[in-house]
C-alpha cells in the first residue's frame, strides 16, 4: 500500500481469555504492530481491550457484536466492521412481530448463562419492548450452562409453558442449540428457530444433519456464495489465487471485508502510517463503498461500519441466502404440520 | 630605718633559700609524676589491646553464629538454595577449633569448648535442614496436589453434569406426557393422565436434588480440603465429613434409577474414582497406588510442622551459642576488670609516696616564709606611726565650708521647680497627641489645645465658647449632648465614642473623656477633658472581625476536606483489608500468612488512625454530634471490657472491670461516646503495659434525682509518665515523648478526643501516674438518669446468705469479685493461692460452717484453677464444695475436662454481672445449664438459597464483595451503578441488593426510591446500604431512603455474615408464599375421575387424615428416640405433600428425613413445629377442595 509492504502476524489463544493477554502484549510492545485486528470471541476481546486502549494501539474489527465493544461515545481505538448483536436480534424481532403478525409473548428464549446470553436477552427484550411489550416477565427465557449439552431441563420449561411459543431465539453455541433443536422437535415442539451469527453456521448445519426443522440464522456479510454481490465476486478471486482448496464461509467473508476496510484506509496516509494515523484514516473515510451491496460509514463518532443483517435459512442440511419477506412462508410450514 | 641594709640582707637570704627550696621541691614532683604516668600509659595501651582483641573476637563469633543461623534458614526457606552452603557452619567451626590452639587463657577454654559442641550441633541441624528442603522439593516440584484438586473438582462437575442431565431428561419426559395430555381429550386423554399417575418420574427427581444437594456438600468439602492448615482438622475432616458424604453418595446413586442403567452404572463408576481421588486407592501412601487428595494435603502440612520444628531446633541451638557467646564476653569482661583493678593499685601506691616526700617539703617552707614575714612587718609598723599624726588637722576645715554651700543651693532650687512645672504643662498640653479642653459649667469652651484642631478639624479660636459643638457629627449630636448633660447633672465623668465631622465633609471616629471640676462646697466649676481620634483602631477593629470570619470559614473547609479524604481514603482500604482477608482464607505458607496478617494489621491500624482523625476534626469543627439515648451503663461497661479482653489476656495481662453496686445502671446519654472514650483509655492501658493488670473501676460521685456524676478510673501497670509530659497529654498531636511515638506508634489524638468528649459530657479527665510503677486515668461524666427503672435485685434470691471462697493470686481482680458478692449479699472469704484456699475450705469445714461454693480463677501461679479444683475434690472433707472456673478467652477447655476434674460450671473473664449471677445460682440450686460448645462460623457456613446483587463502582472493592459473598456460600452478581441495579432487577428477582451509597450515574439513594416504587405492596427486595462515610446521622439517612439495613465500609466480613444473616431471617418470614403450589393444583383439579369424585378430592381426603397421622406418630418417633422412625415417617409425608406441590411443607420432611438417617436429633423438634405449622396452612387450603366443606 503507498510503496509499503503489509506484514500479518498472526497468533493463535485458542478462545481463551488468558491466552489472549500475553498475545497482545506480544503483538504490541514486541512487534509493535500498527493494529490489532480481527480478534474472535466477546471474553477474549474484554481481556484484550484495556491493554490495546493503554497502548493506544487500534482494535479493528473483532468478531462479535457485543455492546461492550460499542460504546456511546465510541471508545478512539475500538472500531467495528461488524452488526452488532442487538442489532441482529433486533432483525429477527422485527421481522417476527412484523413480518408474521406474532405476539411478544409467541417468542421464547434459549440463552448461554454468561455475558454473551446476557447481551443477546437484553436486546430481544428491548426490541420487544419497542413492539409493545409491557411485562418483561411475559416472555419465555430459558437458559443452560456454558461448555455442557444439558439443556433438557430449560426444554422441559418450554413444553411445559402455559403458551407454547411460536419462535424460539437462540443465543448460544452450535452444540447445544442444535441439541434443544431435534429434542424439541422429538417433543413435538413446532417453531421457528432463530440464531445469531456467532453461533457458527457450517458446524449448526451439521449436527443437525437432515432433521427437517425451520431454522435461521442471521450473518453479518453475505452469503459467501452469493456472486451476485460484488465484494463476494472479489472475495471468491481472491480466495481462489490464494489457495484454490480452501472453502469459502461466513467468518472467512468477515475477515476479508475487515481487511478491506483497513486497506482502503492505509491507502489515504501519504507518509508513514502510525498507530494514531491509522485511527485518523479510518475516521477520515465517511461515507465509503467497497461493493456491500449498501454504503458503510465511518468517522469519529462512528465506530461502526456497517449495520446490516442477512438472513440465512437451514436447508437440506446447508444454510443459504433468505428473504425477511419469507419468514411467514417459513412459519406456516411449521404451522401446517401441527395436528 | 638605720637598721634597714642588715634587715634586708637578712631578708634577702631568706628569699633566696626559699626560691632554691622551691625549685627543689618541683623538680622532685615532676621526676616521680613522669615515672608513674609512663607506667600508666603503657599499662593502658596493654589494656586497650587486650579489650579491643576478645571484643573483636566475641563480635566475630557472634556475627559466625548469625551466619551459620541464616543459613540454615534460608534453606528452610522457599528461596532457591546458594552452592556455597557450607561454609558458615566449617567457618564457625574453624574460628572455634583455631582460638582453641592459640587461646592459653584458663577461662575461655571451657567457653570455647561448649561453642565447639554447639556448632557441631549446629551443623547436624543443617544436615537436617537439606534432608527436609530435598523432601520440600520433591513434594513442591510435583504438581500432584494442583493436579488432583483439579481432577476431583472435574469429577464432581461430571457428576453434577450427569445428574443435571438425567433429571433434565425425567422433566422433558413428563413435559412431553403432559404435553400430550394436553393436546388429547376423552379416553386418550384418560390414558396419558394415568401415565402421568403412574410415572415414579416426581419420585426420581427429588432423588436428583438429594443427590444434588450432597453433591455441593462434597464440593465444599474438597475445597475446606485443599486450604485445611491443621493436621488433625485434616484427618478429622476425611473421616468424619468427607467419607459420610461420599457413602451417601454412593447410597444415594443407587435410587437414581434401575439397577444396571446407564445413569446409575456411570454414576457409581464416578463416585469411585472421587474416593480414589479423594482418599487415595489403600488410604496407604507407601503403595504404588495414585495418592489422593488427603495423602497430599496430609503430606504438605506434616512437611510444614517439620519445619516448624526445625526451626525451633535452630532457635534452641542458637540460643546455647548466644549463651556461650555471652560467657566469652563476660569473662573478657573479667580480664578487663582485673587488669584495671591492677593499674588502679599502682597508681595508688605512687600517690602515697608523692604525698610523704610533698608534705616533708610544705612543712620546711612554711617555716621559712614564717620568718620572713615576721621581718617585715616590724618594718612596716615604724613608717605607720608617723603618717597618722599629720592627717587629723586637715578635716577640721573641710566641714566648715560644706554647710555654707548648702543653704544657697536649697531656694534656688524651689524657683527652679516652679517655673519647670509651668513650663512642663504648656509643653505637655502643646504636644500631647490628644486633645484637651476646659469648659466652664454652662458649657463654653476656655481653652483647647493645638492638638484638638487636627483632632476636630476646626481652629482654637473657633472652638471657643459654644463653637466646639459644630465638629460633632450631626447624627451624632443629640445623643452627645445628651450624655454629656446627663453626666454633669449626675456628676459622673463623660466617657463616650462617637464621629467628628470636618468642615471638609470627612468623618473621624474620637474617644472622648472628661470629668467635672467641682469646689470645695460641692458647686461645678467646669469640665476638663481629652479627646482620642481612634479612627485607624475602628478601622483596625473591622478588618480583625473580617479576619476571623475568615478564619473560621477556614477551619469548616479543613474539616469538610478531611471528611472528604477520610471517605476517598476508606474506599480503597476497603479494598485492602477486605482483599487481604479473603487471602488469609486461601492456602498459604506460613511466611505468606504472615505477611498477609501485616498487611491486615497495618489496614487496619490505618484506618483507625483515619478514624481518629476524623473524630478530630469534627470535634475541633464542633460537629461533633451526641446522641441522647436510654441505655444500661453495666452493658455498656461489660460490652467495652469484652470487646478487648481477647487482646489484653493475649498479652498475658490480668483484665478486669467493676462497676459499684451503688452506681445507677439506667442512664440516658450517649454510650457509644462513652464505650469510645473507655476503649481509647482501655487500650492505651494495654498498649503501654507488659506486665500486670488493667482495670477499670466505675464509681458514683454525686447523684441527684435527674442526674449522676459518675467516675471512670482505669488504671494500669504499665510504664507511666513523667511529670513534664502529663501536662501536654491531653493536647492534639501529643504522645508522651516523640521515642514513645517510635516504639508504640499512634497518632496521639486519642487522648485529645477522650478529653474533649469527656468535657462535652459535662466531666473532666485526669491522670495520675509514677514512672515505671503505671498510670491511671480519671475522668467524670454526667449523665441523666432514666425517669422509670426498675429496682435492683431483689433483696430475697438463692445466694443471700451464702458462703463464698474468692481465689484469684490477682488482687485487683479478687477485690472486684469480692465487693461483687458482697453486694449479692453474700458471705465472703478472699485467699490469693491454692494452699491456703485449701487450709480456708478445711477450716471451715471443721468450724461446721463449710463453703458451699467456690470460685477458682484458672490461671494461678503453682497451682492453677485445674489443680486445685483437683486438690479440693480429693478431701472428702470439701468435696461437697461447687466449683466455678474462671477462665480466659482462647483458653480451650474441653467439656470433659472440666467436668473430669468437678467443676460445676465456668465463665470467660472478665464475666458479665448477670452472668456471673446466673452461674452462680444456677450451681447454688444445683442445676448448672446444659452447655454445647457453639459452633464455629467457619464450619456453619453452607450454600445460601438467596440471590444477591452487589452495586459498588469501585472495581477492587466488587472483587471484594464478591469473595466475601462467595465466602458465605451466597451467589452473587455485581454492577456498577444504580440504573444497572434497575435493569438487573428486571431480570432477575434478586432477594438482597448490597447499595453502595454513592456511585456515579444513579446513586443508592435514588436507586432505593425508584426500586420501592417499582415494587408497591409486592415483593420486598431486601436492601443493605453499604458507605464509606462514618458520619453518624448516615444509617439514619439510609433508612429513610427505604433500605432495611445498613453496613459501614470498609465492610467485615463478620458484619457482612451479620447483616446478611438478618436479612436471611426476614426473608424467610416474608417469603410465606403459597403452601400449595396453585398450578398444581389447578392441573389435579382438571383430571377427569372415577365415579363422582374426581382425583383430586380423593387425594385431598387421604391427605386431610393422613397428614395429621403422619405428624402425631413423628412426635412419637421423636419422644422415644427412634431416628430411623422419624426417616421413615417424613419420607412418606414429603411424598405425599408433594403431590400437591406444598413445597415448604416438603423442605421440612426432607430436613427430617436427613436428620433422622443421621441420628442428629438436635434439629428434629423445631422441625417438626414447622411442619405442623406448615402443614396446617396446607390443610387450610386444601380443604375448600372437598364437596361437603363448601356447604
Amino acid at each position: 500500500v503507498n510503496g509499503h509492504r503489509l506484514r500479518l502476524v498472526a497468533l493463535d489463544d485458542g478462545y481463551e481469555p488468558a491466552r489472549t493477554v500475553p498475545n497482545m502484549r506480544q503483538l504490541l510492545e514486541k512487534e509493535k504492530v500498527l493494529a490489532v485486528i480481527g480478534d474472535v470471541g466477546t471474553p477474549t476481546a474484554i481481556a484484550a481491550l484495556p491493554i490495546a486502549i493503554e497502548q493506544k494501539t487500534l482494535f479493528f474489527a473483532p468478531f462479535t457484536g457485543a455492546g461492550l465493544l460499542r460504546k456511546n461515545p465510541p471508545d478512539r481505538y475500538v472500531i467495528n466492521f461488524r452488526a452488532s448483536y442487538d442489532e441482529e436480534i433486533a432483525a429477527m424481532i422485527d421481522a417476527l412481530i412484523d413480518g408474521s403478525g406474532l405476539q411478544p409473548r409467541d417468542v421464547a428464549f434459549f440463552t448461554q448463562r454468561d455475558s454473551y446470553g446476557d447481551a443477546g436477552f437484553s436486546g430481544g427484550i428491548a426490541a420487544l419492548q419497542r413492539h409493545g411489550l409491557q411485562d418483561a416477565n411475559q416472555v419465555l427465557h430459558v437458559r443452560y450452562e456454558r461448555n455442557t449439552l444439558a439443556i433438557e431441563n430449560a426444554l422441559a420449561t418450554v413444553i411445559y409453558a402455559e403458551h407454547t411459543p411460536r419462535a424460539v431465539v437462540m443465543v448460544g453455541a452450535y452444540g447445544p442449540c442444535a441439541k434443544f433443536i431435534k429434542l424439541a422437535h422429538e417433543a413435538g415442539l413446532r417453531a421457528l428457530y432463530l440464531n445469531v451469527s456467532f453461533v457458527g453456521s457450517n458446524p449448526l448445519a451439521s449436527e443437525l444433519g437432515p432433521l427437517e426443522v425451520p431454522v435461521v440464522v442471521t450473518q453479518v456479510v453475505p452469503h459467501p456464495l452469493d456472486s451476485e454481490v460484488p465484494i463476494v465476486r472479489e472475495y471468491l478471486a481472491d480466495l481462489k489465487s490464494f489457495d484454490s482448496e480452501m472453502k469459502p464461509g461466513f467468518g472467512a467473508l468477515e475477515g476479508y471485508i475487515a481487511a478491506r476496510v483497513m486497506v482502503a484506509a492505509l491507502e489515504r496516509i501519504p507518509g508513514e502510517p502510525t498507530r494514531e494515523g491509522v485511527i485518523d484514516a479510518l475516521e477520515g473515510l465517511g461515507e465509503f463503498d467497497l461493493g456491500l451491496g449498501k454504503k458503510m460509514l465511518l468517522g469519529p463518532q462512528q465506530h461502526q461500519a456497517s449495520h446490516r443483517v442477512w438472513p440465512t435459512m437451514l436447508r437440506n442440511g446447508a444454510f443459504v441466502p433468505f428473504s425477511w419477506v419469507n419468514i411467514t412462508k417459513l412459519m406456516g410450514g411449521g404451522e401446517s404440520r401441527r395436528p | 630605718v638605720i637598721n634597714l641594709p642588715h634587715h634586708a640582707k637578712r631578708i634577702v637570704w631568706l628569699v633566696r633559700s626559699l626560691t632554691a627550696l622551691g625549685l627543689l621541691m618541683i623538680v622532685i614532683a615532676v621526676g616521680l609524676l613522669g615515672g608513674t604516668l609512663s607506667a600508666m600509659r603503657k599499662q593502658r595501651t596493654q589494656l586497650a589491646l587486650t579489650e579491643n582483641e576478645l571484643k573483636e573476637t566475641a563480635e566475630q563469633l557472634s556475627h559466625s553464629a548469625w551466619e551459620s543461623r541464616a543459613e540454615i534458614m534460608s534453606i528452610l526457606g522457599d528461596a532457591t538454595l546458594g552452592a556455597d552452603g557450607q561454609n558458615s557452619i566449617a567457618g564457625l567451626n574453624d574460628f572455634v577449633r583455631g582460638h582453641l590452639a592459640a587461646q592459653p587463657d584458663p577461662l575461655v577454654v571451657p567457653v570455647l569448648l561448649e561453642l565447639k559442641t554447639l556448632a557441631g550441633n549446629l551443623a547436624a541441624l543443617r544436615e537436617g535442614a537439606v534432608a527436609w528442603r530435598v523432601r520440600y522439593d520433591v513434594v513442591r516440584s510435583d504438581s500432584d496436589t494442583e493436579r488432583t484438586i483439579g481432577r476431583v473438582r472435574s469429577l464432581i462437575t461430571q457428576l453434577h453434569g450427569i445428574m443435571e442431565v438425567a433429571q433434565g431428561s425425567l422433566r422433558l419426559d413428563e413435559a412431553t406426557k403432559y404435553r400430550r395430555w394436553r393436546e388429547s381429550s376423552g379416553e386418550e386423554a384418560r390414558r396419558q393422565a394415568e401415565a402421568i399417575l403412574t410415572a415414579r418420574g416426581q419420585q426420581e427427581i427429588r432423588e436428583f436434588d438429594v443427590f444434588d444437594h450432597e453433591l455441593q456438600e462434597l464440593a465444599l468439602l474438597v475445597e475446606l480440603l485443599g486450604g485445611e492448615q491443621q493436621l488433625d482438622h485434616l484427618a478429622d475432616l476425611k473421616e468424619n465429613q468427607i467419607k459420610p458424604v461420599l457413602d451417601r453418595l454412593s447410597r444415594a446413586s443407587f435410587n437414581l434409577g434401575t439397577k444396571g442403567s446407564a445413569v446409575v452404572t456411570t454414576t457409581a463408576q464416578t463416585i469411585e474414582q472421587l474416593k480414589i481421588g479423594i482418599i487415595g486407592e489403600s488410604g496407604n501412601r507407601d503403595q504404588a497406588g495414585p495418592s489422593g487428595l488427603f495423602d497430599l494435603c496430609r503430606e504438605a502440612l506434616e512437611l510444614n510442622r517439620d519445619r516448624e520444628k526445625c526451626i525451633n531446633e535452630a532457635a534452641t541451638v542458637r540460643h546455647g551459642i548466644d549463651a556461650a557467646i555471652a560467657t566469652f564476653a563476660q569473662v573478657a569482661q573479667t580480664r578487663i576488670a582485673e587488669l584495671a583493678r591492677k593499674m588502679e593499685r599502682d597508681v595508688a601506691f605512687d600517690w602515697r609516696r608523692m604525698m610523704l616526700v610533698g608534705s616533708g617539703c610544705a612543712v620546711l617552707f612554711l617555716w621559712l616564709a614564717w620568718i620572713i614575714s615576721r621581718r617585715i612587718r616590724e618594718q612596716v609598723q615604724v613608717l605607720e606611726r608617723a603618717r597618722a599624726e599629720s592627717d587629723a588637722d586637715r578635716q577640721t576645715a573641710q566641714k566648715l565650708m560644706l554647710e555654707q554651700q548648702g543653704a544657697a543651693a536649697e531656694l534656688a532650687a524651689i524657683h527652679q521647680n516652679l517655673r519647670e512645672s509651668e513650663q512642663r504643662f504648656r509643653l505637655l498640653s502643646a504636644s500631647a497627641p490628644i486633645g484637651i479642653f476646659h469648659c466652664e459649667a454652662a458649657g463654653g469652651c476656655l481653652y483647647c489645645n493645638p492638638e484638638w484642631e487636627k483632632i476636630a478639624g476646626m481652629s482654637v479660636a473657633d472652638s471657643l465658647g459654644d463653637g466646639w459643638r459644630r465638629a460633632i457629627h450631626p447624627d451624632d449630636q443629640a445623643a452627645v449632648m445628651e450624655e454629656w448633660i446627663r453626666s454633669a447633672n449626675s456628676g459622673r465623668s463623660f466617657d463616650s465614642e462617637f464621629r467628628f465631622r470636618w468642615l471638609s465633609g470627612e468623618t473621624r471616629w474620637v474617644h472622648s473623656r472628661s470629668v467635672p471640676l467641682r469646689s470645695e462646697t460641692g458647686e461645678l466649676l467646669g469640665h476638663v477633658g481629652t479627646v482620642e481620634d481612634i479612627t485607624q483602631r475602628r478601622q483596625i477593629e473591622i478588618e480583625f472581625t473580617r479576619a476571623r470570619d475568615a478564619a473560621l470559614e477556614s477551619v469548616q473547609l479543613k474539616s469538610r476536606f478531611l471528611a472528604n479524604m477520610s471517605h476517598e481514603i476508606r474506599t480503597p482500604m476497603n479494598g485492602v483489608i477486605g482483599m487481604t482477608n479473603i487471602l488469609l482464607d486461601t492456602s498459604l505458607t506460613a511466611e505468606q500468612r504472615e505477611y498477609a496478617e501485616t498487611i491486615r494489621t497495618s489496614g487496619e491500624g490505618l484506618l483507625a488512625i483515619i478514624n481518629d482523625i476524623l473524630d478530630f476534626s469534627k470535634v475541633e469543627a464542633g460537629k461533633m454530634e451526641f446522641e441522647m439515648l436510654d441505655f444500661d451503663l453495666q452493658e455498656t461497661v461489660e460490652g467495652t471490657l469484652e470487646l478487648l479482653a481477647e487482646t489484653a489476656q493475649a498479652k498475658g495481662i490480668e483484665f478486669a472491670g467493676f462497676v459499684d453496686p451503688h452506681v445507677p445502671r439506667h442512664l440516658r446519654g450517649d454510650p457509644g461516646r462513652l464505650r469510645q472514650v473507655l476503649t481509647n483509655l482501655l487500650s492505651n492501658s494495654i498498649k503501654f503495659t507488659a506486665i500486670g493488670e488493667v482495670a477499670l473501676r466505675v464509681a458514683l460521685v454525686s447523684e441527684s434525682d435527674a442526674e449522676a456524676e459518675l467516675e471512670f478510673r482505669v488504671s494500669d501497670t504499665g510504664i507511666g509518665i513523667e511529670a513534664e509530659s502529663r501536662r501536654t497529654l491531653f493536647e492534639a498531636f501529643h504522645q508522651a515523648d516523640a521515642s514513645t511515638t517510635r516504639k508504640y506508634g499512634g497518632t496521639g489524638l486519642g487522648l485529645a478526643i477522650c478529653k474533649q468528649l469527656v468535657e462535652r459530657m459535662g466531666g473532666q479527665i485526669r491522670l495520675e501516674s509514677t514512672v515505671g510503677k503505671g498510670s491511671t486515668f480519671i475522668f467524670t461524666v454526667k449523665l441523666e438518669k432514666q425517669s422509670a427503672f426498675e429496682p435492683a435485685l431483689n433483696g430475697d434470691h438463692a445466694l443471700v446468705n451464702a458462703r463464698v471462697l474468692i481465689v484469684d493470686d490477682n488482687e485487683t481482680s479478687g477485690q472486684f469479685l469480692h465487693e461483687q458478692v458482697v453486694a449479692w449479699k453474700m458471705r465472703n472469704g478472699t485467699v490469693r493461692n491454692g494452699a491456703d484456699a485449701l487450709e480456708r475450705l478445711r477450716q471451715a469445714a471443721r468450724e461446721g460452717d463449710p463453703y458451699p461454693l467456690a470460685i477458682i480463677d484458672m490461671k494461678m501461679p503453682e497451682m492453677d484453677g485445674l489443680a486445685l479444683a483437683r486438690a479440693i475434690k480429693a478431701d472428702a472433707d470439701i468435696a461437697d464444695t461447687r466449683l466455678v472456673l474462671m477462665t480466659e478467652f482462647g483458653r480451650r477447655l474441653t467439656v470433659e475436662e472440666l467436668r473430669n476434674v468437678g467443676i460445676a460450671d465456668w465463665r470467660n473473664k472478665p464475666v458479665r454481672q448477670s452472668l456471673l449471677f446466673d452461674c452462680l445460682a444456677g450451681v447454688m440450686i444445683g442445676v448448672p445449664k446444659p452447655r454445647t460448645e457453639t459452633p464455629s462460623a467457619k464450619t456453619s457456613r453452607s450454600r445460601r438459597s438467596e440471590r444477591v446483587l452487589i452495586a459498588e463502582d469501585n472495581a477492587v472493592n466488587q472483587r471484594v464483595a464478591l469473595g466475601q459473598m462467595r465466602k458465605l456460600g451466597y451467589t452473587a452478581d455485581v454492577v456498577g451503578d444504580g440504573f444497572e441495579v434497575l435493569q438487573s432487577l428486571d431480570k432477575i428477582a434478586y432477594d438482597i441488593v448490597l447499595m453502595d451509597c454513592h456511585m456515579p450515574e444513579m446513586d443508592g439513594y435514588e436507586a432505593t426510591a425508584a426500586i420501592r416504587e417499582r415494587e408497591g405492596a409486592g415483593k420486598r427486595t431486601w436492601i443493605i446500604a453499604m458507605t464509606a462515610n462514618a458520619m453518624s446521622g448516615d444509617r439514619e439517612q439510609c433508612l429513610a431512603a427505604g433500605m432495611d439495613d445498613y453496613v459501614s465500609k470498609p465492610v467485615r466480613l463478620d458484619d457482612l455474615a451479620a447483616v446478611l444473616e438478618r436479612a436471611h431471617c426476614e426473608l424467610s418470614i416474608q417469603a410465606e408464599g403459597p403452601a400449595v403450589d396453585p398450578q398444581t393444583l389447578a392441573t389435579l383439579r382438571e383430571l377427569p375421575g372415577e365415579g363422582e369424585k374426581n382425583i383430586l378430592e380423593r387425594l385431598v381426603s387421604i391427605f386431610c387424615e393422613s397428614g395429621p397421622l403422619a405428624l402425631q406418630e413423628l412426635s412419637a418417633a421423636l419422644t422415644r428416640q427412634d431416628a430411623a422412625g422419624v426417616s421413615l415417617i417424613a419420607h412418606t409425608l414429603q411424598s405425599s405433600s408433594g403431590q400437591f406441590g406444598a413445597s415448604r411443607l416438603q423442605e421440612y420432611c426432607a430436613e427430617l428425613e436427613i436428620a433422622g438417617r443421621d441420628g442428629n436429633f438436635e434439629p428434629m423438634g423445631r422441625l417438626i413445629a414447622s411442619a405442623q405449622n406448615e402443614l396446617q396452612r396446607v390443610l387450610a387450603t386444601l380443604q375448600p377442595e372437598l364437596p361437603n366443606s363448601n356447604v
